[in-house]
Parts: structure tokens; sequence; C-alpha cells
């Protein structure tokens, strides 16, 4: 056999083609400047970090592209984590912070924000606002949306978006069943009452489900409940409000019938099942329009939150906290983009084209906002019944606080006895409660 | 007999392929359905073109060419020198520092992760390929030892003969040892292109810079807020995993040959 | 054979530090700094934000008495080990034998079996959510043909964990490569000699195959412990830790504590028990490596 002279060569050969392309690979990124680029003064750098979905790259192209011409003194890099979202986005940005090589402002995802405020990762804003009244135009901002930045008295954010939750129904679903849609006075009764009229059973598989899981958040707030007092060191969720409406969640799923309990979650999501066209109406923020503007098969709509059974409704907003690092070089400048980025016409530029919901009063008052079309769209309620819920003061943001991943960890564990009906409402309320009072404690 | 249970196996591990190809050609609204339709209604061959329109694909592709090939080949090199040394040398210390490098694989990585990234930013290396390409020419635990077990599994008469016609240590890892290995280099460059190929958290820390993010970054980016386009994720799945496919079906043929055609000659 | 004192033993004694150095200088770069680093936070609270603060052993008592946690994730995770890394090996081997056979169109059949284990990532989690998939899914469907219930696989807490071990074997192609790379190392004329002797397949397997590749199962089985037990993406991708913490494995804990909860200081508490309890078990097989793995060129001498 002749082969050890074979493996030798593909050895030599191998360890040649990667040092060369090792080689090559360095030199790419060495370009000379050219004399022009040259002559002018150095811009200055400011990066920008979100997920980088690929809806949300192509929405942000032209808002750093005006941006850039705007402000030719300055840089602005739109710079993706690349994660898409999911929890490595926060795995990235917390090494960054940690390792002192975070992006000047970023975006800051739901769970996070209190935690990192008390760990002084972020500039306070109050006196950029005060000092550029005209690029922040804050009076413009919903009173949610601004609210949901401020922890302990300071704006640590300025709110590029922030969305509120509403309710999603397969309109054909309901006009086959007579059912009417639901709309500003339907209740938590009409909805379980629709949820068990869209449900269908073939045998013993559920073909359809009438209504998908109530956001808890959402749900516990409409009916008076709380999940943390004012100052955030005692949990109040074993509240009879807050029991109450944990007793309506499991019922639709336990009782009822008419919601996916966990196995059939792990079938398919929510929002897989309603563009599939099995399910009545689920939760969801505007931004699912995104992909729901692609159903082929049915007409669907938007509608608020339901009514509690004490007769108010609040809904949970998500908000798109845009902060400075407070290690970063350029805070001025990371201002004036953060504020752009916030801006009426910055936002406007992005969410003209993709689907967040806009922070700003003035944007939805706007006409290719009011009168959006889609193909399946019933009618234009599908952009303004989030908006219209925060301006009858019906929105609020989960309150900052330091510990919020670990309690929503909890709650959201805690949720898997409540949907398979292993523990009754007020014995996991007390559960909780117990665990959160020692997680802050 | 054996013939029928490979076939019965391995149709049963296209079923999942065939499915993932399906979802790749359906639209985002009517990509999931109950009970599943195989067959998409319409084609939508243009999901193939959009995931190199939506993402800098190519360019993707290219950066995770050059980390992996880099990978690939400092590993065969690295792993190779130190496997031999804890196989076929006698030196004080070899079976401590066996036994440490073992241990360096038990610590689970997300504690040292954030240490480590700061060693690489003292370096000033972050937002180079560096730290992904670096440690690989370092060694590696768990293919030195897997090299390690291969060359033990060579009888060492063949050292004491070529010692006796002169040979440097040197000259028996490279005359001796390396030629009677060619599997066993095989199956750690495999290894080494699929885990740098997918490789996440690398790139995911160290990368900065979106014209440095690799395939395994941009298969994400199909994740967003609110929902999944598992269409164009699908598609670029099946773009990603070709090029591994592909490589792994050539380059078994040079290394994992039939029983009868090997053979060690003492 | 040669004396200790000769040139050539001395040679041989500087050559080995030479070979190894290239994994010492990336262990002395860039491991063990960070490994002491974490074995520092363990006695620390440090939010990988501010300054650690030294707390002594108090993580420790936390871990070992104070988290129910804990418990449920070493026995989910040990539970996973012992029933996955034995069906690993033992389908990867019976895989690499069907495959080490001469049939038509074997390369390809090698390239199918080892596809699973090239797909990665987000995609992988969708995949698997069809196949488990309660009602119409592809094991549950399957099922139903003979008229059997399936059970609810992820989404049902007493079900969940057998659905990871399931997924884990369809990772066994990266096993199979080594078997298959292990088994060249055969030399033929062991098998003719057998042959000679008129030993039938199953001797030849027993006497010939099985010891000639103990290096490997040995690899595969020290490797299998150490992944099993780290077990940690396919959970957070899939399952989450859920339904009811039946799948919390003891990484996804300690992940969670590191980067979600801000308890870096915990988290390496965590993972230094984990270390223990790998450690301990990776001694203990390497110590009975003596009995039954058989090495043709071993080093007895020193």
């Amino acid at each position: 056999m002749s082969k050890g002279k074979f493996t030798r060569r593909t050895f030599l050969q191998m360890t040649g083609l990667g040092v060369s392309t090792g080689l090559l690979a360095a030199c790419v990124p060495v370009a000379a400047p050219s004399a022009e680029e040259a002559a002018m003064p150095e811009p200055v750098t400011v990066t920008f970090m979100v997920p980088g979905s690929t809806n949300e790259d192509a929405d942000f192209a032209p808002v750093f592209e005006e941006f850039n011409n705007r402000y030719p003194e300055i840089d602005g890099q739109y710079t993706p984590a690349g994660t898409g979202y999911g929890q490595a986005y926060n795995d990235k940005l917390l090494t960054m912070l940690s390792g002192g090589t975070a992006p000047d402002t970023f975006k800051t995802l739901f769970g996070y924000f209190g935690s990192l405020a008390e760990k002084d990762v972020y500039v306070p804003l109050d006196d950029y606002v005060a000092q550029h009244p005209d690029e922040t135009v804050f009076d413009d901002f919903f009173d949610a949306h601004v609210n949901a930045c401020i922890i302990k008295g300071q704006l640590l954010a300025l709110p590029n978006d922030g969305a509120p939750e509403g309710i999603w129904y397969n309109a054909d679903l309901y006009d086959e069943a007579g059912l009417p849609y639901p709309d500003w006075d339907t209740t938590w009764s009409d909805m379980s009452a629709a949820g068990t009229a869209l449900t269908q059973v073939d045998g013993s598989i559920t073909t359809h489900y009438g209504i998908g899981h109530p956001n808890w958040l959402g749900t516990i707030w409409s009916n008076g409940g709380e999940i943390l007092n004012e100052d955030g060191t005692q949990c109040l969720l074993d509240s009879d409000e807050a029991i109450e409406a944990l007793e309506w969640m499991q019922g639709l799923v336990v009782d009822d019938g008419s919601a996916p309990g966990p196995e059939a979650l792990s079938e398919l999501g929510m929002f897989d099942r309603f563009t599939s066209g099995t399910l009545g109406s689920f939760w969801c923020v505007r931004g699912c329009l995104g992909g729901l503007r692609s159903i082929e098969d049915f007409q669907f709509d938007a509608a608020p939150l339901p009514l509690s059974n004490n007769g108010s409704r609040l809904t949970r907003l998500l908000i798109g906290w845009t902060s400075i690092w407070s290690g970063s070089e350029v805070p001025d400048e990371a201002y004036l983009l953060a504020a752009w980025i916030c801006s009426p016409e910055g936002q406007r530029l992005r969410i003209s084209r993709g689907y967040a919901h806009p922070s700003r009063k003035s944007l939805v008052e706007q006409d290719w906002y009011k009168n959006y079309e889609c193909e399946r769209c019933n009618s234009h309620a599908v952009n303004n019944v989030f908006p219209e819920m925060l301006l009858r003061g019906e929105g609020r943001a989960w309150p900052a606080h330091p510990n919020e991943s670990e309690i929503v960890q909890a709650i959201t564990t805690g949720l898997d006895s409540l949907w398979d009906g292993s523990k009754p409402a007020a014995q996991l309320a007390t559960d909780l409660t117990a665990e959160i009072n020692g997680i802050i404690g | 007999m054996s013939h029928l249970v490979l076939v019965a196996g391995g149709f049963f591990l296209m079923i999942p392929l065939a499915w993932m190809l399906s979802t790749s050609l359906k639209s985002l609204g009517t990509v999931m359905s109950l009970p599943p339709e195989w067959i998409p209604r319409t084609f939508h061959w243009e999901n193939y073109a959009d995931i190199f329109r939506l993402v800098p694909f190519g360019k993707y592709v290219w950066n995770t060419v050059v980390i992996t090939l880099l990978d690939v080949v400092g590993k065969i090199v690295s792993c190779s020198l130190v496997a031999f040394a804890f196989a076929r040398l006698r030196w004080r210390g070899r079976e401590a520092m066996f036994l440490i490098m073992l241990a360096t694989m038990m610590l689970p990585p997300q504690v040292t992760m954030i240490p480590q990234f700061v060693v690489f930013k003292h370096m000033e290396l972050i937002d180079t390929i560096v730290p992904l390409v670096l440690p690989n020419w370092l060694g590696g635990p768990f293919l030195t030892f897997l090299l390690r077990q291969f060359f033990m599994s060579i009888p060492l008469d063949l050292d004491d003969a070529a010692r006796i016609d002169g040979a440097s240590n040197f000259g028996i890892y490279w005359r001796v040892v390396l030629p009677l290995s060619k599997p066993a280099l095989a199956a750690v460059a495999i290894f080494m292109f699929n885990g740098s190929w997918n490789d996440f958290f690398g790139p995911l820390i160290y990368l900065h810079s979106r014209d440095k993010y690799t395939i395994a970054l941009g298969l994400r980016s199909f994740q967003d807020q609110n929902y999944t386009e598992w269409h164009l994720l699908m598609a670029a799945s099946l773009v990603a995993m070709l090029p591994v496919v592909l490589i792994f079906f050539f380059a078994q043929k040079y290394f994992i040959q039939g029983i009868v055609f090997t053979g060690v000659k003492g | 054979m040669i004396p200790p004192s000769s040139p050539m033993r001395r040679r041989e004694e500087r050559d080995g530090w030479l070979f190894a150095s290239p994994w010492l200088l990336g262990f002395l770069l860039f491991t063990v700094g960070p490994m002491i680093a974490s074995a520092f936070f363990a006695f620390t609270e440090y939010d990988v934000l501010t300054q650690p603060k030294w707390v002594g052993w108090a993580n420790f008592d936390k871990a070992l008495t104070d988290d129910p946690k804990v418990g449920q994730a070493l026995k989910v995770t040990s539970i996973y080990a012992v029933v996955s890394v034995p069906l690993q090996i033992l389908l990867g081997l019976c895989v690499a034998l069907l495959l080490n056979t001469r049939i038509r169109g074997l390369q390809f059949y090698r390239t199918v079996y080892y596809l699973p284990s090239v797909l990665s990532g987000v995609a992988v989690a969708l995949l698997w959510r069809w196949i488990y998939a309660p009602n119409f899914g592809l094991i549950n469907s399957f099922l139903a043909r003979f008229d059997i219930v399936g059970p609810g696989w992820l989404g049902d807490k007493d079900w969940a964990l057998t659905s990871m071990i399931g997924m884990s074997l369809w990772h066994v192609g990266g096993g199979i490569v080594i078997y298959l790379a292990g088994l060249q190392g055969v030399p033929s004329e062991l098998y003719e000699a057998v042959r000679v002797d008129g030993a039938g397949r199953g001797a030849a397997f027993w006497h010939i195959t099985l010891p000639m590749i103990t290096p490997v199962l040995f690899y595969n089985l020290v490797i299998g412990i150490i992944t099993a037990l780290q077990i940690f993406t396919q959970a957070l991708i899939m399952t989450n830790g859920g339904p009811h913490e039946a799948t919390l494995f003891i990484v996804l804990y300690l992940y969670r504590n590191a980067f979600q909860f801000f308890k870096m200081g915990y988290a390496s508490v965590l993972a230094w028990i984990l270390f223990g309890y790998i450690l301990v078990l990776t001694l203990l097989v390497y110590r009975s490596s003596g009995f039954w793995v058989f090495y043709a060129g071993e080093l007895k001498s020193r």
C-alpha cells in the first residue's frame, strides 16, 4: 500500500489551503481610503443594536439612511445582533456589557430593563431631553410608553415602539357560527361562550379551538389584580381579583376545552394555529400583523381585549426601550441617534413598511396608519384598536423590577399547573405568591 | 437482511428531510395546517431566492467557509500532535496532564464564557475571527482524546522499528502514526467541519459587525418578535446543511473504505 | 528494553512536553484562567455587571440544602444520561456494523445516517415538534394506524423526558463515524485467521471486532457521559425546562441563573457541582478501563 505518501500530501495540501484561506481573509478588509474620504473630517461612529430579524433589518434601513443624511458628522451604524428574537440576544448583550464592549445605543427586551437599570447600565436621559426638545418631541409619546421608561424618577430610555395586546379573530369562523365579532363591549363571558361555540371536536381530536390562551398579565390587570405592590417589595398574586382572573383562564382550557392545553400547543403554537385557520381567536400585539397579513384562506380582524368581570380592561404593553450605554464614549451623538430612531419621522420611516406599534400619538393619526389595508384584513381595526386602547388609558407596561426575569420565569413555570388543571387557581396563586416573595425578599 | 434494515432505517430518516423540503416551499400564510399538508398548493421556489435577498447569505457562507477551513486544519494539526504526546511518548506528567485535559471538558462553558470573553477583550481580539480560530490551533480536549484512542491502537513495534532505523519522534509521528490514522483524521475533520459550520455561541459572542457574521447567526434572523418565518427558516437550513452533507458524501470514500481493503501491515 | 537514562529516553521526555505544548499553551492562555475565575465567583454574589461580593460558602449552602430545583435538575439530568448514553452507544455501534459491509449505495446510506447530525438549531426544534405532535405528528399518526393512542410527548410531563431521550438518538451519526473509523483499524488478517479456524460471524465479532474497538467504545462512553450530563441546547429550544420542570436539566438551570437572573455566583456553584459529579463518574470509567479496554499500542513502562 502506498497510502502513507498520499496522506502526507493531503495533509500538506490541507494545511496550505487553511493558511492561504486565512491570509486571504486577513487581506480582504484592508482597503486604502480614497483621497476624497481622507479630506473629510472623520465622522463620529455611533452603534445601535437590536436583535435583527430579517423584517427588522429591512425596516431600519431607511431610518439609518436618513439619519446619516441629516447628520453628516455622525456615522450611525445599524448593528443587528443577528440573533433574531430570542434569549440569545440577551446573552450577547450581557456578555458585551460585562466585557465593556457594548454598543452606544441598544434595545432592551422585556424582562431585563429593571435589572439592567439597577446595575447602572443606562445613561439617564432627562437632561438630554431638556437640551434637545426639537429632536425629542417628548409630549407626542403615549403616556404609558414614557412611564415604562422611568425608573425611580429617572428617564432611562426612549420608547422606539411599544405594542399593546389585542384579540385577533378569524372572521370566517365567527360568521359560520353566526356569532357577533368581538368589540369594545365584549366581556369575558362573551369570549368564553364564543370559544365554546367555535370549538370543533372530531372523535377524540379537537380540530378547531375557539379561543387562545389569554395573556396572564393583561388578564390579571384587567380584573383589577396586581402582580406586585407599588414599590415592588411584595407579591399580590393571591388577591381575589387575581385569582378570579386565573380561574377564568383555567376554565377555558380545563372546563370548556375551548382553548388549547399544553399538549395541543406542543403540536402547534397559538400563532401558527391561527394562521392554519383552526383557532377562533388569540391574544397578540399589533406586530403579529406582519405575519398574519400573508394569510390566504380566511378574513381576520383585530378587537380590543375583552372586559373583565368587573367591567374593565388593561392591556399589557411591550416596550422597545432604546437606551444609551453608560460606558459609551459618545453619549451626545448616541442621544441624537436614539432620539431620531424614536422620533415621529424616524418611526414613520420604519413602521410605514413594518409592523411595530408606534409610541407616538401623532403617527396613529396619519393616513397610512389609520387606513391600513391588507388583502384578508376585515377592516381598518387591525391597526386602530391598539392605539385606541392606549388613548383610553387602558394600556400599561410591566413595572420594571430588578428581579423581573426571575419573577416572570416563576409565573410561566407555575402556569403549567393552571393549564393542565393540576392545581386550582387559588392554590397556584398562594404558591406563586410565596415563591415570588422569596425571590424579591 | 441487514440490507433491509438499512433501507428501512434510511427511509425513516429521509421522512423529516422531505417534510423540511415541503415546508420550505410553502408561503408563510399556509405553512402550518392541521393535519399537515405534504404537497404545497403552490410551489414557492422564490423562498430560496428570498433568503439570499433578505439576509446577506452569500457573505455569511463565505465567512463561515473561512472560519471552518481554518478550524479544521488547525484542529487536525494541533490535536494530532498533542494526541501523539499522550499516546506514544513516555514523559513524566503525561497521565496527570491527560486527566487535566479531560477535566477541562467537565465544567459547563456557560460559566467560563464571560471570563473567556474578557481574556480576548484584553488581547483586543473582539470582533475578529481569532477567538473562533486560535483555540482550535491549540489542541482541544474532545478531538485530542479521540485521536489518542486511535493512536494507542497502533502496535508499538512499528515505533521501535522506526527508532532502530534512526527515526526521530517527529519522524514516527509523521511517517508511522499519521499514515495509519487516516480514518481517525477523517473523523476529526468531519466533526470539526460540522461543529464549526454550525457553531452558534462562538460567533454570537465574539463577532459584532454584521459583515463578519456566519450562517448559524443568519439562520436565527428568521425569528421575529411574535412569529417565526418557518418557510424561509427551512429553506435556509436546507441550503446551510448542503455543504456539510456534500463534504461528508465525498470525503468518506477517501477515508472510510470497506473492511476488505484496509489492514495494518506490520 | 531501552534504559531509562539513555539519551533516547531523555529526548522522549522532552518531546512529550513539546508535542503537548499546543494544548498546554491553549490551556494556560484561554482555559485555566476562566476556570479559576468561575471557581472564585462560586464564593461571591456576582451579577456580571458590578463587582463580585464575597459571600463564602453561602451559595453552596443554598444549592445543597435550600433549593429544591437543584435536586429536580440533578434527577432529570441523571435519568437522561443513564438512559440515553447506553442507548446511543448501542444504537451507534449496531448501525456502524451494518454500514461496515459491502453493499450497493453504501456511500449514500452512510450519508443518510449522518444527515441528522448535520442539522442544527431552530429547524430541529420545528422538526421534532412535528415528529412528536400529539394528534397529527409522525409517531402518533403511525401509532393510530394500529389503534394506539400515543402520548402527548413533549407537552406531557410524564413523557417529556422520554421525548428528549428519543431526540438524543437522532444524533448518533457522530458516534457512527467514530465506530466506522475504529472498525477500519481492525486488521483483516485477524478475520482471515478466524475464518481459517472455521469460527462463525458471531465469534469473529466477540473475539476480534469488539476487543479491537474498545478504545473507541471507551471514548464514546466518556464523551457520552460528559455531553449527556451537560445537555442544554435541545432543552432550551424544545421545552425550556417544562412542562412542570420535567426537563429542567442542570445546565439549563444554571444558565438561567447566570444569564436571566443575574446570579453568576450561584450558577458557578451549580457548574462546579456538576463538574464534581462528572469527574467522579469519569474517573470510575477511567479506572475500570484497565479491565476492558484493549490498546494494541499501550505504553506500559514509564
